[in-house]
């Protein structure tokens, strides 16, 4: 079951039923039967998986918990974070681990008797792994404390609006709020329903209607050119932040109408002007988390090398990211990018602040345009190994976009569509960026106002979204 | 929460009150369309009236079958309503919609709607879906939920806006000319014929497909199934599962896969699939010599 299914949206007031109609002390446990209902519906099997993890997640917390000697807290910790693992490694690396034996296999003409097998990758397994990790790392850490109700433990790591692609929650923020007194009210439920308006724009208008091009083009890369083919990666970071924006926004309303309050993920990514400002900005739950439990710690324990060190730490935190999102080598090409451009920006940093303090640049309008302009081409790059099949497609994209000139694709209808959406999208978070409290629509004063923002909104969808059921970007990882 | 209440349906009722107001003004316009491939859909499931012959197909038929040309050396009507990439599923209940009408004397249809994947086009037929119990029949069989979703005026029209107001019009009863290309392809430039793709059949597609011949055989036109000349060579597996179709529903074959006075002059091609509009007059003089040899004029 996905939000854009017809299936969610009967789904969904009747959780919102139960929910209501359950004592509130007991809400927590309808939100708990409603998440593994929603999970096994897509695959009864990775019910299974969701219900270990938590099952070692709840019995380690609880020994490191009682334990208080640091040696054993520690094995513990360590302990569950590799059973935690196992099942993330064999399903999403067994393959391209199994492929690669078979390729070094081959190179020696040894022939293996074994058949290749590919496993189906459980939905959304990478993000509550990455959950149920921080839980028990902050459980290590005393930053909070083990949960005793193994319920509210199966709930914070299965709950529905976040299993299929994050945010990244944390345990301090949610469980609290599982074991609080959930009640459902009207201020909550209008902020809900406008996230979840405003996602599926994101996702139906914006970023399934992009597919359709960026599919065509790089689907076929044989048969285009290079400036088409750079036009397209220009596109796909828009796509990417519409797809995974629009999801983080459906799943932040949902939670937000059953009284709970979820991390943002995106913050106006596209208005940054530097790498690293951008990462504080893009998929922002799994880039603090990668922050708080792989950078953090190894910066410390890399701090003697100095500022060598924080570029080590920046590169190994990048690249742990790219062989997150998939096992290939476009994916590790992808990090090497992202560590190599934040490495670069943190070793110029003093002397670009120093350069833009003594001409005032900051203000200067020219400066910054180009600022977000070379940001925005700059993970366009990058993203070329996250949107191409193989890393030799990869190679294809660059040396077409050097070498290859020609007329631009132009799919006249599913771009026209298009840029309405990205219009719109890049105009809303244009006015959030620098007009914060203007131009208000769907938080304006006037009721007839919000309500024509509203009803514009969802004909947009109705009329031009792409409602026959695109998947989210996300769910693969 | 009453005033919550209140308000969240008040925005429902205005949504669905704008949809319909908006999709019944859309509807006149996609009834008074120049964009000629709506115009098609449009004559088939509305405006049909009394034609001899009837092209049914994707766009291996839209730009090839001339029905001017046709109607001119053969002296009867004829129509082309082909529409690119609809399959099986859109051209069945177009046929059963037209024979309520009229039968006409011949009724061709390409043998690539046995192969066509996919039902993405059904979308097209959605604007009929609530006036042609045939569109319905199918669309309900194929995608139970969308009942649903089409009781939306504005779903019904979904990213067709921009088609309704194209302005591309055309006198050419539905034939869509393809121009010649200045550069050959490689696949043209090649002297052998690259392998055929392996087409494979499904039980659905072939299922309609078997429905489609028996139905038009039944109504008492000539029925012909066409093999059309594509840049590669055939594939024989899928080329004897269509002439044992043909043949077992009483429809016609003809094959123009290996006619190589076609597939040797490569610049009569537009693509590896299509024709350019020059191929289509070669293919329309070799057309009217079988319907002459059959006696249909």
């Amino acid at each position: 079951m996905v939000f854009t299914s017809l299936n969610f949206l009967l789904f969904f007031p009747a959780v919102i039923l139960l929910f209501y109609i359950t004592p509130i002390k007991y809400r927590w446990a309808t939100l708990l039967i409603a998440s593994y209902f929603f999970y096994l519906n897509i695959e009864p099997v990775f019910g299974l998986l969701t219900a270990i993890i938590t099952l070692s997640t709840y019995f380690f917390t609880r020994l490191i918990d009682k334990v208080n000697d640091d040696k054993t807290k520690s094995k513990y910790m360590y302990l569950n974070i590799a059973i935690v693992l196992l099942p993330l490694f064999f399903f999403k690396y067994f393959t391209a681990i199994n492929d690669g034996i078979f390729n070094i296999l081959d190179l020696y003409e040894i022939r293996w008797v074994l058949p290749k097998i590919t496993f189906l990758l459980p939905v959304g397994i990478s993000f509550y792994t990455f959950m149920a990790i921080g839980y028990t790392i902050d459980v290590y850490n005393e930053e909070v404390e083990a949960e005793k109700n193994i319920g509210i433990v199966a709930l914070f790591i299965s709950f529905f609006p976040l299993i299929l692609s994050g945010p990244i929650e944390r345990a301090k923020n949610m469980i609290p709020q599982f074991k609080s007194d959930l009640k459902l009210n009207p201020a909550n439920f209008s902020i809900g329903l406008k996230l979840m308006l405003w996602g599926y724009f994101m996702k139906l208008v914006v970023a399934d209607r992009l597919a359709i091009y960026v599919d065509a083009v790089y689907g076929n890369l044989a048969h285009h050119n290079g400036d088409t083919i750079l036009f397209t990666s220009l596109l796909y970071p828009i796509q990417v932040y519409a797809d995974l924006g629009g999801y983080s926004l459906i799943a932040i309303g949902v939670s937000k109408i059953l009284g709970l309050d979820v991390m943002h993920n995106f913050n106006r990514p596209f208005f940054a002007t530097s790498m690293a400002e951008f990462w504080r900005r893009w998929h922002m739950s799994l880039i603090t988390w990668l922050t708080d439990y792989v950078y953090t710690p190894l910066a410390f324990s890399f701090r003697r090398y100095g500022v060598s060190g924080i570029v080590l730490a920046l590169m190994v935190t990048f690249v742990l990211s790219g062989v997150w999102h998939g096992a290939t080598l476009n994916f590790v090409v992808w990090g090497v990018l992202q560590g190599v451009f934040l490495s670069i920006e943190a070793l110029m940093n003093k002397r670009k602040t120093k350069m833009e303090n003594r001409y005032s640049l900051k203000s200067n309008f020219l400066y910054v345009a180009f600022s977000i302009g070379l940001t925005y081409f700059l993970f366009s790059i990058s993203q070329v190994f996250g949107r191409a099949v193989t890393f030799e497609d990869s190679i294809i994209v660059f040396e077409k976009v050097i070498l290859e000139r020609g007329s631009l694709f132009l799919d006249k209808t599913t771009l026209a569509y298009a840029s309405i959406g990205i219009f719109m999208l890049l105009l809303s978070d244009f006015r959030d960026e620098y007009f914060p409290k203007k131009m208000l629509l769907f938080n304006n004063k006037h009721f007839v106002i919000r309500l024509g923002s509203y009803l514009c909104v969802a004909l947009l969808i109705l009329w031009i979204g792409i409602l026959n059921g695109g998947q989210f970007i996300y769910f693969k990882f | 929460m009453k005033i919550f209440i209140g308000k969240l349906l008040v925005f429902l009722v205005l949504l669905f009150a704008a949809d319909y107001l908006l999709g019944s003004i859309i509807s006149d316009f996609h009834l008074e369309t120049k964009n000629i491939n709506l115009q098609n859909t449009n004559y088939g499931f509305v405006n049909y009236n009394n034609d001899d012959i009837l092209f049914f197909g994707a766009s291996e038929v839209s730009h090839s079958f001339i029905s001017n040309k046709v109607t001119k050396e053969t002296g009867l009507s004829s129509y082309n309503l082909a529409s690119d990439g609809c399959g099986i599923y859109y051209q069945y209940p177009l046929l059963e919609t037209v024979l309520e009408k009229h039968t006409p004397k011949v009724i061709l249809i390409s043998a690539y709607q046995l192969t066509q994947e996919g039902s993405e086009y059904l979308t097209r037929m959605y604007p009929y879906y609530n006036n042609n119990e045939h569109v319905k029949e199918v669309v309900d069989e194929l995608h139970p939920r969308e009942a649903v979703k089409l009781a939306l005026q504005g779903y019904v029209y979904n990213s067709q806006i921009i088609r309704i107001f194209d302005g591309r019009s055309g006198n050419s009863n539905g034939y869509v000319p393809l121009p010649s290309i200045s550069e050959l392809t490689e696949i043209q430039k090649s002297i052998n014929l690259p392998e055929g793709e392996v087409y494979e059949i499904s039980d659905d597609t072939k299922f309609y497909f078997v429905k489609f011949l028996e139905r038009a055989v039944s109504s008492g036109a000539t029925v012909y199934v066409y093999v059309p000349p594509i840049l590669e060579k055939v594939n024989q597996p899928y080329l004897n599962a269509v002439k044992s179709i043909a043949n077992d529903t009483g429809a016609k074959l003809i094959d123009f896969s290996t006619d190589y006075s076609l597939l040797n002059r490569k610049e009569l091609f537009n693509d590896k699939i299509h024709l350019n509009h020059e191929g289509a007059e070669v293919l329309m003089d070799k057309f009217i010599e079988v319907l002459k040899k059959d006696g249909v004029y």
